[in-house]
């Protein structure tokens, strides 16, 4: 990629923009920080600039009963509930108007602030631009600096030559770049001009790394949420009181952990963004050199270098010399797990998932009289425009670390913390806006809420943990493949996308269990443990149940239909930011331990197992006679029908169990698929003996049929192969 | 002295002594002196102003000399203008303002001695104190003795004295 090698004697850095980097990661995360907050803070003011509509949507409300409640017939309750609906609609749109309006204050607001921003630098460092008359030599060097970075518009330099600290500084915005100097930089090119060469071509860094807008956007939309959420909810407090102080303390900290949250973001991806711009420069000759000189000298001079405390780290938007110099020729450490990346963006949907699922079921439960439906709805298009924010971020950090740990030769390392920490954060982000703070002292209700939902929390953690792993593991076998940087650019984004459906199909499935929980006790709390027993049978019949268990297995075995073309990773050039030589090079794996074929054979067996079974036995029950009373009998015909899928759901998680101790990498995953292909030949025979002795096969019973044994074999298969595998990683 | 002369002189003055011991700030001279004779008082602000938290780093302070030069520089022209005035009280302000200008050597002319014209070299006391006043003040604008000591040299070097012709 470059020359540096020419300057490190030390091994080949690991390239760190093979992957999105941590500044486009923390500022996605920032982005979305800033918007669920200001959603958060603006649900709070709602309660004021639209109580009377709320207080007029309450009013239709009680007018007629819940579906959950009173002997009402369904016809009833529909014809009430349009009214309802059509009662609550003015309110709706305002609601939705004014959720709308507040976010797009704020990225109004931050918009101007940010085409303002270079205008005010300019002014504020009294900057001019520098002219061939000051400093002709400097101005040429300046130019050629430009070329050698590959600049495709060259930046605007200016100058204050009275600031006698030597500093550089990029900024601009719209594609209108500058480049600040200082006149002690400028006296750095007469007396050590690789320092010069090294601050400048740091700073034009900025611009090939397109750091510069990102960097003055962060900076805008920080002060627009101050501007227009923090700085009205504070007059509206200070001036409406509107809670008594007990309730406005609740309410204040809440909202100061969110500033503080937005505020750490920022200064978060501010740090981030000096290490790759240190990478980038050093990529051209000599300037590893001289960035370690410099970064070494300011170390132990100024403050950069002073040892702080970690919450001074936290709020310092500059890395210390020491962290530089280390990144400078170790860029393992910026591929290591981002545990507070992950629970900041699990924190962030936690914060938006209550108010946008409260938002969109105004408009998606109503008229519904199902229990299973009543929330899916809202809550599968919450976690749907959560999911590319949790999986873009959270998914593609895996990546990175299943990265290093491929070019380590190691097994990845962290993926289930990742998880945990992402689900975390979605746990404290829920309990932090939590409505029922508004419904004063009602500490039993939140310990209900607590008591109840903890099986969700802790289900949630669990799959989390487990899904990361999954991620890790497709992603170990599908770098394989990644023989340009074009083509893993495309694998991890084919990835995270199957992921991301996977993702959505679990977390909507969980969440509805936990948000149904909620509902019940509320209303209901008697005989909890059958409601959710019917929701999960429910949940089983969904055909985003089937796509999830099928996407487990199938995207990391995929790679075994492109088995020819793996390469080892640390062979390939791309994967460094020094040039690796011949020596260093791996060659490729001639081997490869998925074993598709396996979970085939097995699979089909099982299934033609049951075939052959289920044939004997409907057979039997012909000739003995036994057909006809099951037949007259719609007990009996229950008991046989649930009978045969029992047996599916025996035979797959038996299947499964066996073909996870045969393998010996996604062990698991072989094994789910083994229940898969099993489950497909066993419905195929239910229904088809169905057929062939006198039954019927109608839509729903193939679905019914289909669901309960694809779902629910691969789901009791998974749980199956899972302790198998735990069992034997063990011994 | 007319301002603009002044001026002219002192910046004339600090070039030389700036090219003489800092070179490299030869550049920023321009902008530099053009700064400091519009705004005298706020030339040290501008030059100590605050680091730029998005920049490269906490940036290291150069101790630039053209600054405190052309501060120093000012003083000392003003000294041996009240020190000229209190011998030649009746004499004329431009008249005044060629003495000044003699008193240094980049602008006395070589065959100094025969020409009545010129005014005497500064005395021994005259330049000890002159010396002394810009070792002071440059040692508080610059915090750094040494560079104090070199800019103060430079300073006394650049007026003429008995022993040169």
């Amino acid at each position: 990629m470059n020359n540096a090698s020419q300057t490190s004697p030390r091994s080949p850095r690991i390239n760190p923009f093979a992957f999105p980097t941590d500044t486009d990661l923390r500022f996605v995360l920032l982005i979305f920080s800033v918007l669920s907050s200001t959603l958060f803070v603006y649900n709070l003011l709602s309660a004021d600039f639209l109580g009377a509509q709320i207080n007029i949507a309450l009013q239709c409300t009680r007018s007629v009963p819940t579906s959950l409640s009173g002997d009402l017939t369904s016809l009833v309750i529909i014809q009430q509930q349009n009214l309802n609906t059509a009662c609550q609609s003015s309110y709706r749109y305002l609601l939705l108007g004014w959720f709308i309006g507040g976010i797009a204050l704020v990225l109004l607001v931050a918009f101007i602030i940010y085409l303002l921003t270079p205008i005010w630098v300019l002014r504020r460092e009294k900057l001019v631009p520098i002219s061939v008359e000051d400093a002709p030599e400097v101005v040429a060097y300046l130019k050629s600096l430009c070329q050698e970075a590959g600049l495709s518009e060259f930046p605007l330099f200016v100058w204050n030559p009275l600031n006698q600290v030597s500093n550089g500084l990029g900024f601009g915005s719209l594609r209108r770049y500058y480049v600040m100097l200082t006149g002690g930089l400028v006296t750095l090119f007469y007396t050590d001009q690789p320092v010069f060469r090294a601050i400048i071509l740091h700073e034009l860094s900025h611009l090939r790394n397109a750091d510069v807008n990102k960097t003055y956007f962060t900076i805008a939309i920080w002060w627009a949420f101050v501007l227009v959420a923090l700085v009205p909810l504070a007059v509206y407090l200070l001036i409406r009181l509107p809670f008594t102080p007990l309730l406005t303390a609740n309410l204040i900290w809440r909202v100061l952990v969110l500033a503080v949250f937005v505020y750490l973001t920022r200064n978060a991806l501010l740090r981030a963004r000096e290490f790759y711009a240190d990478l980038r420069a050093s990529t051209w000759p000599d300037v590893a050199k001289a960035l370690n000189r410099v970064l070494a000298t300011r170390g132990q001079a100024g403050k950069l270098g002073q040892a702080h405390p970690s919450w001074q780290k936290l709020i310092s938007v500059h890395p210390t010399s020491d962290e530089r110099s280390l990144v400078l020729y170790d860029t393992r450490r910026l591929f290591r797990a981002g545990w507070w990346t992950a629970f900041g963006v699990g924190f962030a949907a936690g914060i938006a998932l209550l108010p946008l699922q409260t938002l969109f079921s105004l408009f998606l439960d109503q008229s519904q009289i199902d229990f299973r439906v009543t929330v899916m709805p809202s809550l599968l298009v919450t976690v749907l425009l959560l999911t590319p924010f949790i999986v873009g971020t959270v998914g593609l950090d895996t990546w990175r670390t299943v990265f290093l740990a491929s070019l380590q030769g190691q097994a990845p390392q962290g993926a289930g913390r990742l998880g945990l920490c992402l689900g975390m954060g979605i746990v404290s982000g829920i309990f932090l806006s939590l409505p029922s703070f508004l419904e004063g002292s009602s500490l039993a209700l939140l310990v209900d809420l607590f008591i109840y939902n903890l099986p969700w929390i802790l289900l949630l953690l669990a799959s989390l943990f487990l899904f990361f792993r999954w991620i890790a593991s497709g992603a170990t076998v599908w770098l394989l493949v990644a023989a340009t940087r074009q083509i893993l650019h495309l694998i991890y984004i084919i990835g995270l996308l199957i992921t991301g459906v996977v993702f959505i199909g679990w977390s909507s499935q969980i969440l509805q269990f936990s948000f149904i929980t909620t509902l019940v006790i509320r209303v209901d709390k008697t005989d909890i443990g059958s409601k959710l027993g019917y929701l999960f049978i429910e949940t089983l019949h969904e055909p985003l149940t089937f796509l999830t268990l099928i996407g487990l297995w199938s995207f990391p075995l995929a790679l075994w239909f492109w088995r020819n073309r793996l390469i080892a990773l640390p062979s390939r050039n791309w994967a460094f930011l020094d040039v690796i030589s011949q020596s260093q090079q791996i060659p490729s794996p001639n081997s490869h331990s998925l074993r598709p074929g396996l979970p085939m054979k097995f699979g089909l067996s099982i299934g033609l197992t049951f075939f052959l079974i289920l044939l004997l036995g409907r057979v039997f029950l012909r000739l003995s006679g036994l057909a006809d009373t099951i037949n007259n009998d719609i007990n009996l015909i229950d008991v046989f029908y649930y009978s045969q899928i029992a047996l599916t759901l025996l035979l797959q998680a038996l299947g499964a169990a066996i073909v996870t101790a045969m393998t010996r990498e996604l062990r698991s995953l072989h094994g789910l698929m083994t229940a898969s292909i099993a489950g497909c030949i066993m419905v195929f025979s239910i229904l088809a003996l169905n057929v062939l002795f006198g039954g019927t096969a109608d839509a729903e019973i193939i679905w019914l049929t289909t669901s309960l044994v694809l779902n629910g074999g691969a789901l009791v298969a998974l749980l199956i192969a899972l302790g198998t595998s735990m069992l034997l990683s063990r011994h | 002295m007319a301002s603009a002369d002044q001026n002219q002189l002192i910046a004339d003055l600090s070039r030389d002594i700036i090219m003489s011991i800092a070179p490299q700030e030869l550049p920023l001279f321009r902008a530099t002196s053009t700064a400091y004779f519009q705004k005298p008082d706020a030339l040290f602000k501008n030059a100590k102003e605050k680091d730029q938290i998005l920049g490269f780093g906490i940036g290291e302070t150069v101790v630039m000399m053209t600054p405190s030069a052309l501060i120093i520089v000012t003083q000392i022209v003003q000294f041996i203008t009240a020190e000229l005035q209190k011998s030649v009280v009746a004499e004329s302000s431009s008249l005044i303002a060629d003495l000044v200008k003699k008193k240094f050597k980049k602008f006395r002319p070589i065959d100094s001695k025969s020409d009545a014209q010129i005014p005497a070299p500064l005395t021994k006391e005259q330049l000890v104190y002159v010396r002394q006043l810009a070792y002071k003040e440059a040692n508080r604008l610059m915090r750094s003795d040494t560079k104090a000591q070199v800019l103060a040299d430079a300073i006394v070097g650049s007026l003429a004295t008995s022993d040169v012709p």
